[in-house]
């Protein structure tokens, strides 16, 4: 703040562009780092978590398996422990070891 | 030893477990996507979770998904059918549910026959699918009701019975839904009416054909024209036993358009387990163009009940009597011995207009029956021929046809002999008739008929077929009435063969032959006289020694020496040298008879001196002959 009224002291202008864009700066984005989506976001990877954590799932596992539900539905990924279908879907980045590995952990009989 | 989880069952439980600590929002969308999966364990865990009143409570959503669920859930939602026939029922009865169809589904797939009131709600939804699933169910609802409906009237004998309400409502829905035809075009509704049977006729003709050229009444007989579907041939038959004449000539028009022989083949089955004034009526509405066309061609591939209802009713037909025989003709090519019976009496009681060609194959069928009735058909029409017609059934298995055979065949043979009898020389008469014996054993009753001819010539031959087979003993009867037939050359051939021993009355005849006025009566009878070896005759056959005639005296010599009397050879001596030939000639054959030494001694001395060629001869005859006491 002292930095500020110095500048407004000294170039009144400048110092008023400065408060101003810092404001709405703020106020763009505070919505964005607040947004329901981050929310759910972060609540599907608590959730994600918890559900690989119950079945065991490796962090590279739970990466893969993480990729291929928000592939599917962005907005719930933690349908992938439902879907054995979506492992069948081509990824490139998934190594195929690790996807047998998935279908062996969560749905081989 | 408990129960072992497998691994899939103990992530997807652990994943469950963690699922159902989530918002139920997020959990509904987990068990969806999970009742999507093709994989039962997933499947089931879903399903708990969703049934479970305490967590998701949702049946709904279970039959959103019934479709895809694979036979391990299925099972677990049929187990429970009449909670999710409810929810579904439910679903359905609201309006437009979107997920309707899977409702339907479930319905179809869990609903017993009271659910076809549910799906008939579906028979007019605005989705292809849904009306696909709930005609498809009805269909399978209403056949089970028709085996049950024939069940059940099999189980009353026939007798009518009351619908359950159940059955009543499911019988009203097809109703309904048959009326409906315009709209979903099924034919398997159509195929129903059959199955039902008798049961659909007051549809038929209450709401089917009723209205006169309506689409529906159109597309059922286009149908019935085309159709093979089982009871299709009930059907028409019932039709056509309508008391509507406008039935009864659709049914008839139906049966005009019909030509495949399997159809014609099912429906004469069907005819013939009608009662029989139901039979005439189906006659009376085809009419007999109609029914020629349809049945003459199948007439050979008709079950023989068929066959025998079909034969009535062509018997009932006003045809010319050869046309009918035609008609009648075509059973005879049956394969079964029964309707060839029966189409041979009609034939019979016909008269036979037209001939008797098409019977006679059958005399080769293999029943015994029906050749047996071909065969007495042949006998008792008096075939020309008979004989060859029934010789190949000599080697037949029934001892009866047999028997017809070997009496026709050998009546023929008789007769052929008889009639060659004549051109045959001696030896060859007897070696024939000797072999007729054989295969005949009637032969002695046919010479018995004979020999009572009125033809003189043909009692002769029969005489001499009698001498031939030594037969006279069985003849006896009707050989002594021989003995006083007007023809001189039968009666002297009956007193030659007939055996006298032992009958007062041959004796008799035989005294009054001795006065016979024909000379070979009188020898004829010397010789019988002989064959009794009785001396107390040699009184009654010596004057015979002076009989004018040369075989008489010759005989009576001849005789007289065999009964004892010695001086009867004087006589022949004195004939030896006789100026009468024939007296020289009979004595000649007489001494060779006699064959004692001085007969032998008188003919070696004749025979240089005599000048008769025909004397000699006989004289070298006789000498051929064996002395007395070596023969």
């Amino acid at each position: 703040m002292s930095a500020l009224a110095i500048l407004a002291v000294s170039s009144p202008g400048l110092a008023a562009w400065v408060w101003g864009g810092g404001c709405l700066a703020i106020v763009v984005a505070l919505p964005l780092l607040l947004s329901r989506r981050a929310i759910a976001q972060r609540t599907a990877r608590r959730e994600f978590g918890r559900l690989a954590a119950a079945n065991d799932l490796t962090r590279a596992e739970a990466r893969v398996l993480w990729r291929f539900g928000c592939a599917a539905d962005p907005s719930q990924p933690q349908l992938a422990f439902v879907r054995p279908t979506l492992l069948d879907s081509p990824d490139r980045r998934a190594a195929p070891e690790i996807v047998q590995s998935l279908r062996e952990k969560l749905f081989a009989p | 030893m408990g129960h072992r989880p497998d691994c899939a069952t103990v992530s997807i439980a652990a994943t469950f477990t963690c699922l159902v600590g989530l918002p139920q929002e997020r959990l509904l969308a987990c068990c969806e996507a999970a009742l999507a999966e093709p994989l039962e364990a997933l499947q089931m865990a879903a399903l708990q979770v969703l049934a479970d009143t305490h967590k998701a409570n949702r049946l709904d959503l279970i039959v959103d998904h019934f479709p895809s669920l694979l036979p391990q859930p299925q099972a677990e939602v049929r187990r429970r059918s009449e909670e999710y026939l409810r929810v579904a029922r439910s679903k359905i009865v609201a309006g437009r549910d979107p997920r309707r169809l899977a409702a339907f589904r479930l319905v179809a797939a869990l609903g017993d026959l009271s659910s076809v009131e549910l799906l008939q709600v579906g028979v007019a939804d605005p989705l292809p699918e849904v009306r696909e699933v709930v005609l498809d169910a009805l269909v399978q609802h209403l056949r089970g009701l028709a085996r049950d409906l024939r069940e059940e009237r099999a189980m009353a004998g026939g007798a009518g019975f009351e619908k359950s309400p159940t059955q009543a409502a499911a019988w009203q829905v097809f109703g309904a839904v048959v009326k409906q035809f315009a709209s979903h075009q099924r034919v398997e509704f159509f195929d129903l009416l059959a199955a039902f049977s008798v049961y659909s006729m007051p549809l038929i003709t209450g709401s089917i054909l009723a209205p006169r050229d309506s689409t529906l009444g159109k597309a059922f007989l286009n149908w019935l024209r085309t159709t093979t579907t089982e009871g299709c041939t009930t059907l028409l038959l019932s039709m056509m036993c309508d008391k509507s004449t406008a039935v009864q000539r659709a049914a008839a028009q139906v049966l005009r358009e019909r030509r495949e022989q399997a159809f014609a083949c099912t429906f004469a089955a069907e005819l013939a387990q009608l009662p029989e004034d139901k039979q005439d009526m189906v006659w009376f509405v085809i009419g007999e163009p109609l029914w020629l066309q349809f049945m003459t061609p199948v007439v050979g591939m008709l079950e023989p009940a068929a066959a025998l209802a079909v034969l009535r009713l062509f018997c009932q037909g006003k045809f010319a009597p050869e046309a009918l025989q035609g008609y009648l003709e075509s059973f005879l090519r049956h394969q079964d011995w029964k309707v060839q019976l029966r189409a041979l009496d009609q034939l019979q009681a016909l008269g036979f207009p037209g001939g008797f060609a098409a019977v006679l194959p059958l005399l080769a069928v293999p029943s015994p029956r029906v050749q047996m009735a071909v065969a007495e058909l042949v006998v008792q029409k008096d075939l020309p021929d008979r004989v060859a017609l029934l010789t190949p059934l000599l080697g037949a298995g029934d001892p009866g046809l047999r028997r017809i055979a070997m009496r026709e065949v050998s009546k023929g043979s008789f007769a052929r002999y008889l009639q060659r009898f004549d051109r045959m020389d001696p030896k060859a008469r007897q070696v024939a008739a000797r072999a007729l014996a054989k295969i005949d054993d009637q032969l002695l009753e046919r010479l018995g008929e004979e020999i009572e001819s009125l033809d003189a010539l043909r009692r002769l031959k029969a005489l001499q077929v009698v001498e031939f087979l030594d037969a006279a003993e069985s003849l006896r009867g009707p050989l002594l009435e021989l003995l006083a037939d007007p023809d001189r050359r039968v009666r002297a051939t009956a007193i030659r063969i007939v055996e006298w021993s032992g009958s007062v009355e041959g004796i008799k005849i035989l005294l009054a032959a001795l006065a016979d006025p024909d000379r070979r009566i009188r020898a004829n009878a010397i010789e019988a006289f002989e064959q009794f070896d009785d001396p107390s005759y040699v009184q009654l056959l010596t004057p015979f020694l002076r009989d004018q005639d040369n075989r008489v005296r010759a005989n009576a010599a001849k005789a007289l020496w065999n009964l004892g009397y010695e001086q009867a050879l004087e006589v022949l001596l004195e004939m030896l040298v006789e100026p009468d030939e024939l007296m020289r000639l009979s004595a000649a054959w007489a001494l060779g008879e006699v064959g004692s030494a001085a007969a032998r001694e008188a003919l070696v001395q004749r025979e240089p001196v005599e000048r008769s060629e025909r004397v000699r001869k006989k004289i070298r005859e006789a000498y051929a002959l064996p002395p007395e006491g070596t023969a």
